[in-house]
């Protein structure tokens, strides 16, 4: 089985422009037996992707997947402040593509493209 | 030094990053800085293409929010998307500093930034607005918008305009109040900077004067006083801010030592309030720490005593510029540094021709010039000194000549209008003198003290008499003004404009004087009569005796400090128990402040009285026994250093 990996930019916030790679081989992130792969985000130093200087950002914020296929999906994790695509709030897992930005508490990210993160 | 660079761009960026308490430099601040530079660049873009800069920067805010007052961090880090944007404007540079068009472009060009999403948002054009910041080519002229400064000084606009660009890094700037100046027309603050965090700085003294002057200092500092400082003290920091366009400038001198929350105050505020045991404890302490750098070198000095004080006196002349046709081979010619300054034999009404004279200072409002011999502030540099009025010194005149500060002149006529004699001889009349000012000797009106000889005759002798002393770095302009206090009795200098090697004795002389004027005459009752009697005192204390310590009178208790300059004095002749070197510094330096407008009628009558006291104790037979022929007299071709012997 490849490696799953992913590449997000902080697009905000004190971390702006910072890249933080993923990879499942290094034990980012939580593999399902159906081959879908788990990041959590929040303001814990044991988030996948962690947040530390959002205070709007729950300990636990939102879960990304990505499945077999390489589809992404978000959702929200029970946070206060919630997670938005865009404009709109996060209510249910929602289908999220490529270089779309969504926020968290006041924190923007984006899942770069391949091309993005060539760089 | 106006324009604006990359520093302002981070300062303002820093100030906007404070406001919203993000505490870390974006590109969203790096913006909305720019926006903030009105008739900048990005406000010229901006406004091109329908864009008003408020309605961006509201934008801009409203999208990254405003964080709580909290920090994670100290200082103001910059993001990684920052430091991508400077590092392209940096390259966009090339071998400069980023310019504003630099860091602009980067913005733009990175494109990826919360700056470039709301851009986008409001519908503009990134492509085109990149297009017209690179190609604008109308002049342009970007200011930063002012630091707020508080405080009830009042300062020209001019004098503001220094004070923002030498606080341009900061959030605000609070005057704390005016340490009065003294007489050269310096002004003189205490100033407290507060960062754009909020974060208080230690205050600071500024001294805001003529742009040359202010150059001069700073080199005189550089010179002489660094390397000697004791570890406590002021210090100048930063480079002098002199703008191009200016006429003044500004210098900031910081304290190294604990200042707490009680700002300093200056020797003069600080002895209204003190007992003279204090004020003597604290003269004492300032020389203790400054005296192994600087009072006790103690190089042997032999001088004629011109070279050292003739410039404390008025002008040897002052003069009415003539057209040069008039001159005509007629007059005398005068070089710097000749006799002629000293004998009193030009008169009002003649034709002089000055030669190779060097402009010490341009008064644009007087038309007037003021010469010396040189422009560097060692005393000979400043003998010399001619007043030439009259003279278009305003722009460039028909004839082409603009006179600036130590350019040498090679040569101006002009008629002489009064001369230094004439000019001391109004000074005392001002003080309403009731004896013959034309007599050579002051009658009596004390049985302490005798008749005394008329220092309006005498300055010309004094100035003539040789002097073997010590030469050390002198601060060369010691008065109560310029020692500042600190709430722990710690006494700094500032002000080192005139700060040279020079006659020890200068400093300490001076500072006698200063206290007598600017402090013991408080206490003087009015009239001529309070006078003698405060000079009945002072003889006691030329004579050595201890009566200011058991008269109860105000005056002799103020007088008791003068016993502990005299212990310094004492420890810096050059020539064991021979003061003749002291009384000569301290009559000139007396003549000096009797000048000096600011003070009472009865402070300036007391300058003049220990001018002429002082000059009697010269006169006196020296301790070695009368009618000697003294030393100098006979070994006139000998090496006089070694002998050191006064007169």
């Amino acid at each position: 089985m490849t490696d799953a990996e992913l590449v997000i930019m902080v697009m905000s916030g004190p971390d702006d422009g910072q890249q933080i790679h993923l990879s499942q081989r290094h034990g980012d992130g939580y593999m399902g037996a159906d081959g879908t792969w788990s990041l959590v985000l929040g303001r814990r130093d044991e988030c996948d992707i962690s947040i530390p200087f959002d205070t709007q950002v729950s300990r636990q914020h939102a879960i990304l997947r990505m499945t077999s296929e390489g589809e992404l999906w978000l959702s929200d994790a029970g946070s206060l402040n919630g997670t938005f695509l865009g404009k709109t709030r996060v209510e249910k897992p929602t289908l999220l593509e490529r270089g779309e930005l969504f926020r968290l508490g006041r924190t923007w990210l984006r899942v770069q493209t391949d091309d993005d993160s060539s760089e | 030094m106006d324009t604006i660079g990359l520093q302002d761009i981070l300062t303002l960026a820093r100030q906007e990053s404070a406001k919203l308490h993000h505490y870390f430099i974006g590109v969203e601040h790096l913006f909305i800085a720019l926006t903030q530079l009105s008739g900048g660049l990005t406000v010229a873009v901006l406004e091109y293409h329908g864009l008003s800069p408020r309605f961006v920067r509201y934008s801009i805010r409203e999208s990254v929010g405003r964080y709580e007052d909290r920090r994670y961090w100290p200082g103001f880090p910059e993001t990684p998307r920052a430091i991508e944007v400077l590092n392209l404007a940096k390259r966009y540079a090339g071998i400069h500093t980023p310019s504003e068009r630099d860091l602009l472009l980067a913005i733009l060009d990175e494109g990826d930034s919360v700056v470039i999403r709301v851009l986008n948002e409001m519908g503009a054009n990134i492509a085109a607005l990149r297009r017209t910041a690179a190609n604008w080519t109308s002049p342009l002229r970007p200011q930063a918008p002012e630091v707020p400064i508080q405080g009830d000084v009042q300062l020209d606009a001019e004098q503001m305009r220094v004070l923002q660009l030498m606080f341009r890094d900061y959030g605000q700037v609070h005057l704390v109040r005016e340490l009065d100046g003294g007489y050269s027309g310096a002004r003189v603050l205490l100033v407290r900077p507060i960062r754009v965090d909020g974060h208080k700085d230690a205050p600071v003294v500024v001294k805001l004067d003529d742009r040359y002057a202010v150059l001069y200092e700073r080199r005189r500092y550089d010179l002489h006083v660094k390397g000697t400082l004791p570890s406590t003290t002021a210090r100048l920091v930063d480079s002098p801010t002199v703008p191009d366009d200016s006429s003044i400038g500004g210098l900031k001198y910081t304290f190294v030592g604990r200042i707490e929350d009680t700002e300093p105050v200056n020797l003069r505020e600080f002895v209204s309030h003190h007992e003279p045991e204090d004020i003597s404890d604290l003269i004492r302490g300032l020389f203790d720490s400054f005296a192994p750098a600087w009072w006790l070198q103690r190089k042997p000095y032999r001088f004629g005593v011109w070279r050292e004080y003739e410039h404390v006196l008025p002008p040897a002349l002052v003069v009415e510029a003539l057209p040069d046709e008039k001159a005509d081979g007629a007059g005398h010619v005068l070089n710097p540094l000749g006799a002629w300054s000293r004998t009193g034999r030009i008169m009002p009404g003649e034709i002089v021709v000055l030669n190779g004279f060097t402009v010490q200072k341009v008064d644009m409002k007087r038309n007037t010039l003021h010469l010396a011999a040189g422009s560097q502030p060692e005393a000979i540099n400043r003998s010399s000194k001619v007043e030439v009025r009259g003279i278009e010194v305003r722009g460039v005149d028909t004839e082409g000549t603009v006179f600036y500060r130590g350019e040498m002149v090679d040569q101006i006529v002009g008629r002489v209008v009064r001369t230094r004699d004439d000019l001391l001889l109004r000074a005392v009349q001002e003080l309403e003198p009731d004896f013959d000012l034309r007599a050579s000797r002051i009658p009596s009106r004390h049985e302490a003290v005798g008749e005394l000889p008329n220092p309006l005759i005498e300055v010309n002798v004094l100035l003539e008499r040789q002097i073997s002393g010590y030469l050390s770095t002198i601060h060369g302009d010691l008065h109560l003004g310029n020692i500042l206090v600190g709430p722990r009795g710690d006494a700094w200098l500032i002000d080192f404009a005139w700060a040279r090697e020079g006659h020890t004795l200068f400093d300490w002389a001076m500072l006698e004087a200063s206290l007598l004027v600017e402090y013991v005459a408080r206490f003087v009752p009015p009239g001529w009569a309070g006078v003698w009697g405060t000079l009945a005192l002072l003889a006691s204390i030329n004579r050595g005796e201890d009566r200011v310590f058991e008269d109860k009178h105000p005056a002799a208790r103020a007088l008791t400090v003068l016993t502990t300059v005299r212990a310094v004095a004492r420890e810096c002749l050059g020539i064991q128990e021979r003061w003749n070197e002291y009384y000569i510094a301290l009559a000139l330096l007396a003549l000096r402040l009797m000048d000096w407008q600011s003070e009472s009628v009865e402070a300036r009558r007391l300058a003049f009285m220990v001018a002429a006291l002082s000059i009697a104790q010269t006169q006196m037979p020296s301790p070695m026994g009368s009618g000697e022929v003294t030393w100098t007299d006979i070994t006139t071709d000998m090496d006089q250093t070694e002998l050191r012997m006064d007169d």
